[in-house]
């Protein structure tokens, strides 16, 4: 029994890695770049194995999604702020990456790349640039909708003829979070609560995540619902009887959710996540994401979008304060959480 | 054995506490004690904790129905006549729990009838993945209950009675625990509710981390959880102290049913089981036969090894660390023991996320324990964390089960506390230890939240990997990863049960 613990130090040592120096291997290895990514892996993986092509610098990725399955990156990033693991943090949608900007995980970074991208689009101050957008779209069952009858608002949803009909993500997670916010401050709290009142009162149904939204269409469960485009994209080319309507484009603006890059403060490799960053925050990329099945669409007027949605400067974008809309997402949580009953 | 028993318990300390009382007492945030607490007055979150009770208990009652005859029936036949049912009914607890359910939604969801998305729905799909703990527990417990009990008892009562009077005491200990065990897993489960749409506590924990990103908020919120755990942990002690007997030797080899019943049993069973794996699988398959198969090549054989090499890691350093624990149990007076068990369960009971994010927080710091922060065995360390009170737990119990005399009589012949610890307790218990091992190693290779957290940057295990995909992707390439989940899954399974020969099946 005295060799117990040496049995235990053994076995732990002998962990694959274990036992390894990563400080050493940090001094060793400089062209790594360690990456989150919430941005889906089936989009955001080709995009970093270009980068690795075109720089020979290595990716190590940390893949997560929106979906309401685990806590997230930010979380990871919040628990290692003291001893940033991170250089690059790639978020699929605002929230996340203005909330760790406040608790003081990132770092100021104004790259090249982003001179081209409308400054709303940029932090002033350079903790986060943003790039190719999601939108937020109403998707519609086609063979139980017909195209001229699908709604055209947000707003529509809460109409009695679509009792039963509609199906959202969970508002407190997410890009959808980041959406219910954006219509709080859109619409100022009196009208945006009687809206989701009214939402609730309609038999909104509430489900885990955005791809549960898209397949409750595609299955004919709801013949509503509330998501985003690369959902119902990877829907559509795969044959499904599912369409999409851009909401408001007359009245408040198409509800954007653009990717945000951002360095963390203290990474381990800041030259290579400098790297990463302006390759991230390049044309070329947007171009990528466009042609992808995300079917993102470019900040950028010049670049081509994708030939399914119409480019950016041919719609009114919704109108946001990217800073004030994340500050309201907790106060909104709250406030769903007592009207949907969530 | 005393320093190694003090070995295991700092590293307990170390590995288990230290991560929880850092996220109460070393971060910062918004959440008091006192904020829960007025929470808790409101109808809501009463009606959450309705809904987690609920769906508990309602999870334990069908692993119950399921688990207790299926164990009966595999415990009373020779081994070789079930050796495929086992092995079946094994399989939905090695799936993550996302596979059932997505299986469930795949064949009743089109109908979009109000139980599709219920509680009861709830209840079904974790108790069909949680009722293998129950039975095997069941079998196990029952093949060592002495053949003359049973026989002596059926001279002058109804077999009825003999099971309520001999078998049912008997393994009350063993049968409280899985209980217990499947009890505490449903509370703290919220992949399924959140996909089938059931409002439930663990949400509450959820939304702490992910919509308001406050750390000590989320571990507040999880304590009322670790509190029901405690108390379901003293009911399975109530339970187990009202049902037990006397201690079961080792050496005796439990009642078997005549050859007749026992093929009529041994056919209904498997095919039951078949039944029972086919009906998801098939759905499935069925699901999957449609789209393009974007992900067909996408099999990572990197995230297999992780699963098996994370997982076979794991358990070993469970059962090694959990063996010593359980050996002070067996050991320490009753109320230390006690309080060290119920210690256990709320530790068992706290949900994942805050288990991982605080080993975050504890282990990426300068030093040694920053460096194995940044390797694979930071993953080990997440399973010990969350694994260790339960594997300590249990191989307690097989451990208080050798017979004192047989300690006695070792120390009487001189042999010291070490080897009357290997030569006896461990000797002795290692047919349990190696069931602990097992199924350690299942819930190891299941899991997606605590890995999720911890992984090192370009690394996942198979369950990490495959949720990682599966966000964006239709439901036919959804169908054909669960369908690589669930073969992927059956393999370690199935090596086991080939490598299993006769005597050797008795571990199960």
């Amino acid at each position: 029994m005295r060799r117990l613990p040496a049995l235990i130090a053994i076995a732990l040592a002998s962990t694959p890695g274990c036992g390894a120096p990563p400080q050493g291997e940090r001094a060793a290895a400089p062209q790594n770049v360690t990456v989150y990514v919430s941005t889906d892996r089936v989009f955001s993986e080709p995009i970093l194995q270009t980068f690795e092509q075109r720089t020979g610098i290595r990716v190590r990725a940390v893949y997560d999604t929106e979906e309401t399955k685990s806590t997230g990156l930010a979380n990871r990033l919040l628990a290692e702020r003291e001893r940033a693991q991170a250089d690059v943090f790639w978020s699929n949608e605002p929230v996340r990456t203005l909330v760790l900007k406040d608790r003081g995980v990132l770092a100021p970074y104004h790259s090249p790349s982003a001179r081209d991208i409308p400054a709303i689009f940029k932090d002033p101050d350079g903790y986060w640039t943003a790039f190719s957008a999601r939108v937020r779209v109403i998707a519609y069952n086609k063979t139980l909708v017909q195209d001229k009858d699908a709604p055209v608002s947000v707003l529509d949803l809460a109409d009695p003829k679509w009792k039963d009909q509609v199906a959202i993500a969970d508002p407190r997670f997410g890009s959808t979070s980041f959406h219910v916010a954006a219509l709080y401050v859109a619409l100022g709290d009196e009208k945006a609560d009687d809206f989701f009142r009214r939402l609730k009162a309609n038999g909104v149904k509430i489900v885990a995540g955005n791809s549960v939204v898209r397949d409750m269409v595609v299955r004919g469960e709801a013949r509503l619902g509330l998501t985003d485009t690369d959902d119902v994209n990877v829907a559509i080319e795969n044959g499904a009887p599912i369409g999409m309507v851009m909401p408001d484009k007359q009245g408040m603006g198409v509800p954007m959710m653009p990717n945000l890059v951002s360095m963390i403060a203290g990474a381990p490799h800041p030259q290579a996540a400098r790297t990463m960053i302006d390759y991230l925050l390049s044309p070329d990329v947007e171009a990528m994401l466009a042609r992808s099945a995300a079917v993102q669409i470019p900040l950028r007027a010049s670049v081509p979008g994708p030939a399914s949605l119409p480019r950016i400067d041919t719609f009114t974008p919704m109108t946001l304060d990217y800073g004030k809309t994340a500050a309201r997402v907790e106060n909104v949580t709250k406030r769903l959480q007592t009207i949907l009953g969530l | 054995m005393k320093l190694a028993v003090g070995v295991a318990w700092s590293v307990f300390a170390l590995c288990c506490v230290y991560p929880i009382v850092w996220m109460l007492f070393g971060t910062t945030g918004s959440g008091s004690a006192e904020a829960v607490a007025r929470g808790f007055v409101a109808q809501r979150q009463r009606d959450l904790m309705a809904n987690t009770i609920g769906l508990g208990l309602g999870v334990t009652a069908l692993a119950v129905s399921i688990g207790v005859p299926a164990g009966i029936v595999l415990a009373r036949c020779h081994p070789r006549r079930v050796k495929l049912a086992r092995f079946l009914l094994i399989v939905p607890l090695a799936l993550p729990s996302y596979v059932p359910a997505f299986a469930w939604i795949v064949v009743f969801g089109v109908r979009a009838s109000w139980w599709v998305y219920s509680l009861p729905a709830a209840m079904l799909v974790l108790g069909f993945g949680l009722f293998p703990i129950v039975m095997l527990a069941t079998e196990a417990a029952l093949r060592r209950v002495p053949a003359r009990l049973e026989e002596a008892g059926r001279l002058v009562a109804t077999p009825i009675r003999v099971w309520l009077r001999i078998s049912l005491p008997l393994i009350g200990p063993s049968l409280s625990a899985s209980l217990f065990i499947v009890f505490v897993l449903a509370l703290s489960d919220f992949a399924v509710p959140g996909l089938l749409r059931v409002r439930v506590y663990t949400m509450e924990v959820f939304t702490a981390f992910a919509a308001i990103y406050d750390f000590r908020l989320a571990t507040l919120v999880a304590l009322p959880i670790a509190a029901i755990a405690a108390l379901a942990s003293v009911a399975a002690l109530v339970f187990a102290r009202w049902s037990s007997v006397g201690r079961v030797d080792r050496g005796y080899s439990g009642t078997t049913w005549r050859r007749r019943t026992q093929s009529i049993a041994a056919l209904a069973i498997t095919l039951l089981a078949v039944a029972a794996v086919a009906v998801p699988a098939g759905a499935i398959a069925l699901e999957a036969r449609g789209g393009q198969s974007r992900f067909g090549e996408a099999v990572s054989v990197e995230a297999v090894r992780n699963t098996v090499v994370w997982s076979a890691a794991g358990a070993t350093v469970v059962v090694l660390l959990g063996t010593l624990l359980g050996y002070w149990r067996a050991k320490a007076p009753e109320r230390p023991a006690h309080v060290a068990e119920a210690v256990w369960v709320m530790l068992f009971a706290v949900p994942a996320a805050v288990v991982g994010v605080g080993l975050i927080g504890v282990w990426n710091r300068p030093g040694l324990l920053g460096d194995m922060y940044r390797t694979e065995a930071v993953v080990v360390l997440a399973y010990l964390a969350r694994f260790l009170p339960i594997g300590a737990l249990l191989c307690g119990a097989f451990l208080r089960r050798v017979p004192p005399g047989v300690e006695e009589a070792a120390v009487v012949a001189g042999a010291s506390s070490t080897r009357t610890f290997t030569h006896i307790f461990v000797s002795m218990s290692r047919r349990g230890l190696a069931a602990v091992w097992l199924v350690m190693f299942i819930l190891m290779c299941g899991d997606v939240a605590l890995t999720i957290l911890v992984a090192p940057p370009g690394e996942a295990n198979l369950g990490v990997w495959a949720y990682t995909l599966i966000a964006n992707a239709p439901t036919s390439e959804v169908a054909k990863l669960a369908l690589m989940q669930m073969g992927i899954a059956v393999l370690p399974l199935a090596g086991i049960a080939l490598l299993a020969r006769d005597g050797s099946e008795q571990a199960w």
